[in-house]
Order: C-alpha cells, then structure tokens, then sequence
C-alpha cells in the first residue's frame, strides 16, 4: 500500500544573513528526518518554538524547498514531479495554518475565501457545496457569513473559516500546523473534534504540528518528538504519553498543567532552546538535560529502536 | 463594498480631508465651467489695453497683450488639473506594477527595478524633464508622460515595501499551495492590501506634477502657448510685472497653484490618516 506520507533524511538548513557570520555556517532548522504517515490516519510532530516543526510541515506541502531529503505524499515526489503532477498533487493536500487573523485576506469575503481552492484548482461547484461546509464547520446559518469579511469575525468564527476552506475540496492529505493555538481554551477540544470529526469521516490522513503533547496525544495515534530539527522520539501516542523514555519528552509531559493537584515535578528542564547552528557536537540536548552524562557531550546519540516500535535518540537506551 | 462606505463616512469628519475636498472641487468646477464663468475669451488680445491695472472690467488687469488676466487664471485651472491628475495616474501605476512585481517575485528582477528606482530618486528630476521634454516636443501628452515617468519611483518603493510584509503571509502560502500563479496573487491577493497607501500616495503625486507642470511651463519647457499658471508667472516675470509692482498678474496664479496643490496634500493626509488605523488593524 502507498503510504499517505513518506519523509527520508529530510534536511533545511538556511543560510544566516550578516556580514559576521562565519562561511560555512547553518542554522538547521531541520536535520535528517524520517517521518512516514500511514492512509486515513494522524500522525504528529510536536516540539517547541525554533524545533523545526512548522518548516516540516511546509516543505510537506510544496511551499518550500528542503535542502536534501525525499518527500512523498500519496505517491508523488513533492520536489522532482512534473509540473501536472504537481499541480494534480496539490488539488489534494491542504494546510490549516496556526494564525486565523492572518491565515485569511483581510480583504476576501468568507465565500470568496472558501470558493479560492476550488477555483483555482478549476473544481466545478454548486454553491451548496460553500454553505455545505460552512454547515459543517459550525457558522451556522451559513447564509450569514458569506458576505462577511474576516474583521467582522471572531477568532474562533475565522479559524472555522479557514477549516472550511481547507476540507471544501475533498483533499486527502491535510497539514494542521498549529491548528488551535490560537484559540481559547475552552474551544480547543469542540475543534479538535472537528477536524477529528472530518478526518475519520473521509478517510484523510493527516500530519499534525503542535507544540502541546495533550493536543498531539488526543488528536494522534503516533507522536514524533521533535528537538532542533531531529526526532528525539518516536512512538504511539499512548505509550509515549504514559511511559516517555526521552528526558526531552518527559519535560514536554510534565509541561501540560494538570487540574486538581499540584505535583512536584520529577523531570525539569533548563534554559532555552539553542540555536541548531553546525558548532554543536554531542547530543544537542545535553545543556538542558539532567541526565546528562559524559558521553553526552561526545557522540551524538543515534535514533535507535529501544522498545517495539519505538524510537529513541538518547544514550541512556 | 462595506470597506468603502466606512471610508467615506470617516472622510466626512475628517477636517483636513474636506477641506482639501472642497478646495479640489472649487478648482474643479471652475475648470469645467471655464468658458461659462470666465467674462473674456482668454485668447482675445487688444494692444490698447497693455498691462491695464485691475479695473471693474478686468479683475486681475490684464496682460502685454492686452488679454484679460482673470479669464486666463480661470481657464489655467483646466491645464494644471489634467496634466496633474493624468501625470500622478501614470506615476501611481507605473510605481504599483514596478512595486508589486518587484516585491513579489524578487531575486534579479528586485534588483534590477530598485536599481532603476535608485536612478530615478537620485537625479534632478527637473533638469532632465527639461532635457526630454526639449527633446519629445511641447505637446500636452509628451508633458503628461515627462512627468509620470519621471516621478514613479517613491511610490514604486513604498509598495515594495509592502509586498515584502504581505507576501509572507499564511493566506499567500494558502493560495500558492492551491495552485495560484503568481500574477493571480500579485492581483488579487497583494493588490487589495496596498490600495490603502496607494489613495494617499496618488494625492501626493498629483499635487507634485501640479507644482512640476508650472515649473516646466514657467522654464519655458511645454506648451508655452495653451493657458496656464504656470505660462502667466512666466508672462509676468518676462513682462518685467514684478519689479513694476504689478502684484494682479503674479500673485493670483502663483497663490492658484499654491491653494490647488495644498487641496490635494490636505486630502492625501486625511486618507492616511484612516487608512493607517485600518492597516494596524489588519496586521493585528
């Protein structure tokens, strides 16, 4: 069978800008990922600001081109296709972008947002289709909202917008990045439900980006961990959840606040994030690591199979 | 368009902008309504009234022609308004197509339109409209086309400016991933997103070719023989009008071009002054 998605050694280094920047220096933004995602189901990346996680998802979807690595998606080579491949490529997968305030032309109105992606992928629709998935989406009476533009709306009211632009044209591979960041708490769980909702309903595979392990865990059935543009580890999501074998993953469960108790936090981690530029060696977690231990500063750890069907990057397994 | 009633309704109470509106519109209607206002036809001559005083039949005097200087004040009104407004059309479109292009596709073709804008920016635009216009011959449209082409750059700058903001955003990344070529996003996604600094910009150009176009015509560059504020400064100052003290033939045309030109910047003001609030709303 075809896999929905296939990523080998997927790198993107940029370049910095400046004139003291020594040559031959990288920020890599990501660095070696295998990702594969499975048809019809959700598989999710999750990491903090600056791991990588968004550029994956945006060189998934065409919008830029990686440095080195294959990307398949359902089949097709997203960088060596022809231009009708292509073109056949992207009538089938859509991204929903984390900002619903930008995400949406300021200057459309809601039924020309959600007419865009079947015109320009030369769809022919009827105009039940645009108050059919309005419907879908929760802006109901659609009638209401078609001539509206994005500044008349809420924050939740565009995000729905942009969910319906995404799902109007049947793709079969969508790219959440973010998709309820943005949102109150209260309304992130209806709209996970929403999408999850969609998804089993059309048989869509997904790839899921966030920063927040609880949305990956109840929106996935595998987590990639991702930490300065590598995975860190890999796995179901159940199992990650309850048994994290990465001290970065273990940081990242201990992070979600939890109601009722307050518990004192076994695993910490300290400081920020640091810049992936190549001066690094050893493993680039080890300056915020409590394990850390000394080969930790020497070799870099592989991504080796620690348990079934589980990955791990760390010298401790 | 709701956009563009909550413009206008915020045009209304804005003072400077409707102040400018109504200096505008004054010129405008005495431009059209030229030959009906005007008592003289402004060409007559008649050698027994060289440079006659203001009189109760000739407001202004009159000039070494003896042709009456208020019909030619009025009818100037329609010259500086054409060439004003069609020179900072040619100027705003041409900046807007060499912005958005620039802007958006970037690399080689970036570089090679901000090198041309740098040009246009650094020489002394007057001297060489003088040169080209000597050159193309004194007809209305040759003088339009000197200007518009020669005063592009600011605005082409301005609208590269913000392409380059606007072209990052998720909803361009959005229309790309669905297949959008680069001319329906320059369009249809850019365009509608810098026409705010756009109406403001056009003021200004216009109000900049009304002030060139007399200058041009005061320099004896154009058509020195259509009518126009700029032609009768430079009749006066020929005519030796300011030494003499013969203030009805200078002032008027020169406190015209002054009053027009304030008109059109007071509007150019009002509109960026709605327009840039909605601009922070937008990047919100």
């Amino acid at each position: 069978m075809v896999e929905a998605l296939s990523v080998k050694g997927l790198k993107k280094y940029y370049k910095p800008r400046g004139r003291f920047v020594s040559k031959g220096s990288f920020v890599k933004a990501v660095d070696g990922v295998d990702l594969s995602i499975p048809e019809a189901s959700i598989h999710s990346v999750v990491g903090e600001t600056g791991s990588g996680k968004s550029t994956i998802g945006r060189v998934v979807a065409g919008l830029i081109e990686p440095t080195s690595g294959e990307v398949f998606v359902q089949g097709t080579d997203v960088f060596n296709s022809s231009k009708k491949e292509m073109r056949d490529l992207r009538k089938k997968v859509q991204i929903i972008f984390q900002d619903p305030y930008s995400s949406l032309n300021p200057r459309f109105t809601v039924m020309r947002i959600i007419e865009e992606p079947l015109k320009l992928n030369k769809i022919p629709f009827k105009s039940d289709q645009i108050t059919e998935i309005l419907r879908k989406v929760g802006l109901t009476p659609p009638e209401d909202f078609l001539n509206r533009y994005p500044h008349e709306l809420s924050g939740g009211q565009r995000q729905r917008v942009a969910i319906a632009r995404s799902f109007v044209i049947d793709p079969t591979f969508v790219v959440a990045d973010e998709p309820v960041s943005m949102l109150d708490a209260s309304m992130r769980v209806s709209f996970l439900d929403l999408i999850a909702g969609i998804q089993r309903e059309r048989k869509i595979s997904m790839m899921l980006i966030s920063h927040d392990i609880s949305i990956a865990y109840y929106l996935s059935s595998r987590i990639n961990v991702l930490y300065l543009g590598k995975i860190v580890e890999a796995g179901d999501g159940e199992e990650i959840v309850n048994g994290p074998l990465h001290p970065y993953t273990k940081a990242l469960i201990q992070s979600v606040p939890k109601l009722g108790k307050i518990e004192k936090k076994s695993v910490d981690i300290k400081g920020n994030i640091m810049t992936s530029s190549s001066e690094i060696t050893g493993c680039k977690f080890r300056e915020r690591c409590i394990f850390a231990i000394d080969i930790c500063r020497k070799k870099e750890p592989e991504l080796v199979e620690a348990k079934p069907n589980r990955l791990v990057a760390c010298h401790l397994y | 368009m709701s956009d563009e009633f909550d413009f206008w309704k915020e045009f209304k109470s804005n003072k400077k902008g409707m102040i400018g509106l109504i200096i505008v519109l004054f010129f405008a209607v005495i431009a059209i309504f030229a030959p009906i206002i005007s008592p003289y036809n402004p060409n007559t001559t008649n050698p027994a009234l060289f440079l006659s005083p203001p009189s109760r039949l000739h407001y202004f005097g009159t000039d070494t022609l003896g042709q009456d200087l208020f019909s030619r004040d009025i009818y100037g009104a329609q010259i500086s308004l054409i060439v004003g407004i069609s020179a900072g059309a040619v100027a705003i479109v041409i900046g807007l197509l060499a912005g958005l292009i620039s802007g958006y596709l970037g690399g080689a073709v970036d570089e090679v339109i901000m090198r041309i804008v740098d040009f246009f920016i650094v020489i002394p635009a007057l001297v060489f409209m003088i040169i080209i216009a000597a050159l193309l011959g004194p007809s209305l449209i040759n003088v339009i086309m000197v200007i518009g082409l020669l005063s592009w750059a600011p605005t082409a700058r301005i609208i590269r400016s913000m392409v380059l903001s606007i072209r990052e955003w998720p909803f361009v990344e959005s229309a790309k991933a669905n297949n959008a070529g680069k001319i329906y996003i320059m369009f249809r996604h850019i365009f509608p997103n810098v026409t705010s600094v756009l109406y403001g910009n056009a003021m200004l150009a216009i109000s900049a070719a009304i002030f060139t176009q007399a200058a041009l015509v005061f320099l004896g560059v154009g058509n020195v023989t259509s009518i126009s504020w700029g032609g009768i400064i430079r009749d006066a100052y020929t005519s030796g009008a300011l030494t003499a003290g013969d203030f009805s033939f200078i002032l008027p045309p020169g406190i015209f071009i002054f009053v027009l030109i304030f008109g059109f910047i007071m509007m150019g003001f009002a509109t960026e002054e709605i327009m840039n609030p909605r601009l922070r709303t937008i990047k919100g």
